[in-house]
Parts: C-alpha cells; structure tokens; sequence
C-alpha cells in the first residue's frame, strides 16, 4: 500500500529543500531588517546597547545567511531538474521573474553583506548604515519576486497559451497576480514573528542567568514590542489571505477546514476543531467541532456556506488531513502567540517583564513556535494546491521530468545526508553563538571605541 | 536568431564568463590550500576570498535563471541531462559556502581548509566534465540522466578546470597578499600556468578531433577569433604597462578566461549549443524576451557599479 513513485519522490526532494530553505530565509528577513534598524539606531541614538545588540546577533546573521543562500541556489536549479514539463512550458514567465529576483535581491545582498560584515571600520558609518539597509532590502525584493513567481503559479493571470507554452501577455498581471500581495505580506509578517520569537527566547534564557544585564533587557523588550504589533496585524493578514484563497482556490479552503459536504439540517458551519478527515469515506471522524464559527471566519456571517469538497472529482483535491491538520497546526500556533503577547503586555504594565521567572522560562520555549507556523503554512498552501503545478492548468503530474526511482532516491540521499550533516553542525553553532553573554558585547564595543 | 534573442544569448554567455573568472578564483584559492606554506598565508587566503564568494557564486545562479527566461527548452534539457551530476555540484557549492561562513565561528582551520579545497577539486572537474559534455553536444536528448562525465575528454575537461581555477586562484593571491612573492611561491606559479597552458593546447585539440562541427566553424570564423585574440594581446600588453607585477598576473589569467571563452561563444553561434540550431520552440516569447532585457538594462549598471565599490572599498588595506 505504501509506494512511492517518480512524482512523489520528486515532490519530496523538492519539498525537503523548500522546508529546510525556509527556516533561513525568514530568519534571514527578520535579522536583516532588525540589524538595519540597530544599526541605523546606534549611529543615530549613539546608544551602546543597539551597538551591543548588533554584535550580538551578527554572527548568528551571517551563519544563517550563508546556509540561506546556499539552500536557495539548490532550489534555483531544482526546478529545472525535477519539473522539466513546467520550465519548458513556462520558462518564459517563471525563469524571467526568477532572473528579476537574481539580478534586483541576489546580487544587491550578497555584495552589500560583504560590505556590511567585513566593511565595518573600512567604510565610513554612513555607508555601513546603507549597507545594513540594503541588505534588507535585498531580503524584501527577493520574497516579492519568488512570492510573485510563486503566486503566478497559484492564481495565474495575465498570461496566454501557444500550444503547450506560456506567453505572458499583461506582466503588471503576470507580477502582481490575485494572490501576490496578501502572500508576500502574510510571508513577511510571518518572518518577522519567527524572528521575534528566537530571539525573545534567547534574550529571557539569558535574562534568567542575569536579570539586570541591560542588554539582554532591551532585546526581550524590543522583541515583545514587535510581536504586540505584528502579531494581531498578522492574524488580519491570514484572515484576509484566506478570503483571498477562497475566491481563487475554494477547494484549498474546503481542505483546510476538511468540509465534505453540506448537511441542510445544519445552520451555517461548525469550525472542526479537530477530527480525522477520512477520505475514503469522505467524512470526518473523531469531530470536536464549534457550530458557526467557520461561517463566521470565511464568510463573515453565521448561516452561510463554501462549497465542499465533494463538488469536486476526488482526482482534484488536495491530501484532505495533510492540509486540515498543517492548517490547525499554523492557526493554533497564531493564537498562542497572541496570548504570548497579552501576558507580555499584563506583565509590563505590573513591570514585572524581566522579574516574572515562570514568564521567562516559558519564552525561551517559544523559540520555534513562529518557525513551526512558515512550516505549517507552507505545507498548507502547497499541499492545498495539488494536485496542480500551475493552478487549472498543468497539473505536477504533467510537469514532473521522467527519471528513474533510483536516480531519484540516490540524490535524495545525497541532499538529505548534507542537509542532516548541515543542520548538525548549523544547531551546534547556533548554541554556541547563543551561549556569548549579551553584557559582554558591551564592554567589549567599548573596548574598541577607546 | 532574432536581435533580442542574440543580446541575451551574448548577456548569458558573458555572466558565464564572469562566473568562471570569479568563481574561478574563489575556488582556486581553496585548490592552493596544500601548496601555501605557511599556516598564515593559509589563513589570509580564506579571507581574502569571504567576503567575495556569495557574489561571485551569483553570477552562475543568473546565468542559469537568464538561461530558464529566455531558453527554456534548453535550460529543461540540459539540466536533467546531468541530473546526478548538478545535485552533487549543489552539494559541493552547498558545502563550500557553509564552509566559508562558519570559517571563523569554529576553531577547526585544518578540517575546513581540507573541506574547501576538497569540495573546489570536485566542483572544478564536474564544471570542467559538464562544459566538455556540452561542448560535444551531448545533453540535448529528451532522457535525462544521460550525460556521460567520465569520458576521456571530459575527465581532460575537468583536469583543465581544475588547472585554470589554480591558476586563477593563485594570481588573485599573488595580488591580494603580500606573503605570496617568495621564490618558492613564484617557482610554485610559474609550474602551474606551464602545466595549465599544455593540458589546455591537449584540450582544446582532442575537442577539435572529436567534433568536427567546432573545427569547421574554427575554420570558417578563423577571421574573427584572430581578431579576439588580437584586442587579447593589445590588452595584455596594456595591463603590462599600466599596472603593477602583483596585479599584472591576475589580469591576464582574467583575460585569458575572457578570450577563451569568448572564442567558443563565436564558435557556437547561432546555435544554442553546437550542434543544435535555435528553432522556433526554444526561444521565449517576444514578451519574455523584452521584459527580461529591460530588467537587465537597468540591474545590470548597477550591479557593476557597487561590485567594483565593494571590491574598491574592501580591498584596500
């Protein structure tokens, strides 16, 4: 019963490289814009402890950086490798926003981290100032061409057919597709909350070790601060993204809340708080379900209803508990940042943020949790697309090149025994880059002013 | 050819030229590691180079995505063609870049210089190996996984690769540090380009004998490569009077790259690879090809200019 064939194999390796890629490259958004803005502050306030801060988080960017890159370059070539029927049909639209990506956010990062890293005493304040920033920039223009690649081929639009091929026609459309906004803003809110998280963690771990080291009480402050606006901010977004996929991909949304079929004698739907969708069956078991409450959220209003999965044939729906339960798991983990972020708030107005131990040892658990989230969503929405490549129009079984299993199995051996080896060495580093005390950066920047 | 299609065919060949002559000597400082001496020299070659990899990386990455926008039949054959092949120069590519950013964050020099010049040896011959391939006309056939990289003028291929990245990385630390002009290091230098220079002159005939397409276009374009050679020479004479011996060296091996390169573009031409003529289904669309170039226009300006500031800026003691 458990097989896997040439498409599975494929979509595997390309999904392994995607959810390793994705951990580096949010964290690469989120730790580029708050270097920048360190920097920026530093110069501008003349403030030690922004100063302190930079130095700080400065390794664990440039590690992180290089693993982003280099897994990225990975999926650069993947997509020719594996889905040979999609780059020879829609080379024309996806390699050319691909290249915008490369010659607008590659080359801009990776010259400006040079700069940034090694330029510091070499380059005038200023100009370090504007590297720091440009390498953020390059982070943002990077998501808004592979988001808009992507999102083409989630909602495409703007585009016509000569035969097989894909001929772009309006690119205003081809760039900004119904779903490229809410995905990069959902993508970008997503990213700075995972940085937030990793790094409100290890500020509280060293915070537990020494409550007045000041440093260490700007990072958990700055941190919490971010998450209190970006946190509900993201929940609008999410709301709003899915809205957005009801109207372009229904059957997504009726996977993500695992809606067979419409019982008349119901009003409005229950959200399935959780249960097993049973696809054989078409049904769920073990429901624990709230009444209404989906209709409230996709519909905004307690007796309507979205089409269910039923409406479609079964070849074109999506793996129904895959995207039910990554779904559940992204939403649930959004509501426990949330509720994060009001003790944070209670905490502060008792000014007890940086006394209250049981907080502190709870925040250094969260490290993952807005990492968890990216993963879950993307599992989410491209697992919800299937069984498409590009959606209505190729499906990923047209798409995928005809290799052999085992040609396929040896280099997914070999992609997975570095990555482990990678991953290894990268957690090693992380926690040795973490152990550094936050105060002594201080005293070691005044070192080198004097 | 169309006017567009031949722009972008000249601005991908051109970034794979850059690729070959920055790579080139990013890798060929990890393929010096063994022959550097001192644990000093060692140490400031990787840093000579850290600050440079992940752009110099890049220009490959743009040629491969150019390639994808606007030859998409041919980046979807060429690259299954040599499946195993590009998933274990990924990895090596993969592996080098980690090296050089956790370089500093582990005190574990020895591993990680046998890393680097490891993972630079294999990526040089399988680079080397797949342009030979190519050259051949091989990996144009619709069954992927086909590419043969063991065949005897692809193991010469890769030999010569190996050889030129040394070459290059050995004069980009002639330049960049001081330590490098002892006797030792210069009799070191001098053995490398011989032997680079005779693998080449090998190279290049077993290619001419074993696909005659080449040598009948050699022949035929016999004007216009002797005139690339000529602004070549003018060149190397020019960089001998305006610059230094320390900056000299590295020059020529850039124009030596440029040239030679260069040469086998005008061979190819209008092919996309020899052998293979563009019709109509292997260029993108009007559009695409367009739209692409308009980005190029604007980005690629730029993207000069901060590249030569960076190095301006960062290379100055």
């Amino acid at each position: 019963m458990f097989s896997l064939d040439t498409l599975d194999l494929a979509r595997l390796q390309f999904a392994s490289t995607l959810l390793f890629h994705i951990i580096f490259l949010a964290l690469s958004i989120g730790l580029s814009t708050y270097l920048a803005f360190l920097r920026c502050m530093a110069a501008w306030k003349g403030d030690a402890v922004y100063m302190a801060l930079y130095h700080y988080w400065l390794p664990h960017f440039t590690a992180n950086y290089g693993a982003g890159v280099v897994s990225g370059v990975v999926m650069a070539f993947e997509l020719g490798l594996n889905w040979q029927g999609f780059t020879r049909a829609a080379g024309g639209i996806n390699g050319v926003l691909l290249s915008y990506e490369v010659v607008t956010a590659f080359f801009l990062e990776a010259t400006f981290f040079g700069l940034m890293i090694f330029g510091e005493g070499k380059i005038g304040t200023r100009m370090h100032c504007f590297s720091a920033i440009m390498v953020a920039v390059g982070a943002y223009l990077s998501s808004f061409w592979i988001l808009a690649s992507n999102s083409w081929m989630q909602t495409p639009a703007g585009y016509g057919r000569d035969g097989s091929t894909f001929i772009p026609v309006d690119w205003f459309q081809v760039i900004f597709s119904p779903s490229s906004i809410y995905r990069l803003v959902h993508m970008s809110l997503a990213a700075m909350i995972a940085t937030a998280f990793v790094v409100a963690a290890i500020a509280a771990w060293h915070l537990l070790k020494d409550r007045t080291d000041p440093v260490s009480r700007k990072m958990l402050s700055m941190a919490l601060w971010m998450l209190t606006f970006v946190v509900p901010l993201q929940i609008v977004a999410g709301d709003l993204h899915g809205l957005n996929t009801l109207e372009n991909q229904p059957v997504k949304v009726a996977a993500m809340e695992a809606y067979w079929e419409h019982k008349p004698e119901r009003g409005g739907m229950p959200m399935v708080v959780a249960a097993w969708p049973d696809s054989d069956s078409e049904s769920n078991r073990f429901v624990l379900e709230i009444p209404r409450l989906s209709s409230l959220y996709l519909t905004h209003s307690l007796t309507e209803k979205i089409q269910p999965l039923t409406d479609w044939p079964e070849a074109e729906r999506p793996n129904v508990p895959l995207v039910f339960w990554s779904f559940r798991l992204m939403v649930y983990t959004g509501f426990t940042m949330l509720g994060i972020v009001a003790v944070s708030l209670y905490l502060r107005h008792r000014r007890s943020l940086f006394d209250a131990r049981w907080f502190l040892r709870a925040m250094t658990l969260t490290l993952p949790v807005g990492l968890i989230a990216i993963e879950a969503g993307w599992i989410t929405t491209e697992a919800g697309r299937q069984p498409w490549i590009i959606y209505g129009e190729m499906t990923t079984q047209e798409a995928v090149t005809p290799y052999g299993t085992w040609q396929l199995i040896s280099s997914l051996a070999v992609l997975w025994t570095i990555y482990t080896l990678v991953s290894g060495a990268g957690t090693y580093l992380f926690f040795k880059l973490t152990r550094r005390s936050p105060r002594a950066m201080l005293a070691k920047d005044d070192n080198g002013a004097s | 050819m169309d006017t567009l299609a031949t722009v972008l065919y000249i601005l991908i060949a051109l970034a794979l030229s850059i690729y070959f002559l920055l790579d080139g000597y990013t890798l060929g400082v990890g393929l010096n590691m063994p022959f550097l001496g001192h644990k000093q020299v060692r140490e400031h070659a990787i840093h000579s180079v850290i600050p440079f990899w992940d752009a110099n990386q890049t220009w490959l990455v743009f040629a491969v995505s150019a390639l994808y926008g606007a030859f998409p039949a041919l980046y979807s054959t060429i690259l299954p063609a040599f499946y195993i092949e590009i998933v274990v120069l990924l990895m090596l590519l993969f592996v080098r870049g980690i090296v050089f950013e956790f370089y500093e964050k582990f005190s574990r020099p020895a591993l990680f210089q046998t890393l680097l010049f490891l993972t630079a040896l294999a990526a040089a011959y399988l680079q080397g190996a797949i342009a030979t391939q190519l050259l051949m006309g091989q990996g144009l056939s619709d069954e992927p996984g086909h590419g043969d990289i063991w065949q005897y003028e692809s193991a010469l291929g890769g030999a010569v690769f190996i050889l030129g990245y040394a070459v290059l990385g050995s004069a980009w630390l002639r330049m960049t540090i001081s330590q490098t002009s002892t006797g030792k290091q210069s009799a070191y230098r001098l053995t490398l380009g011989i032997v680079a220079l005779l693998m080449l002159v090998l190279w290049i005939v077993v290619c001419l004998i074993e696909q005659p397409l080449l040598a009948s276009r050699v022949g035929e374009r016999g004007g216009i490569i002797a005139g690339l050679s000529a602004v070549g020479f003018v060149g190397a004479v020019l960089v001998r009077r305006l610059t230094n011996n320390r900056t000299a060296s590295f020059l020529w091996a850039a124009c030596s790259v440029l040239l030679l390169t260069s040469i086998v573009y005008v061979c190819i031409y209008p092919d996309l690879l020899i052998g293979s003529p563009a019709e109509e289904g292997a260029i993108a669309s009007h559009a695409s090809l367009l739209f692409l170039l308009v980005g190029l226009a604007i980005a690629l300006p730029l993207i000069v200019t901060y590249t030569l500031y960076s190095y301006r800026s960062l290379l100055k003691s």
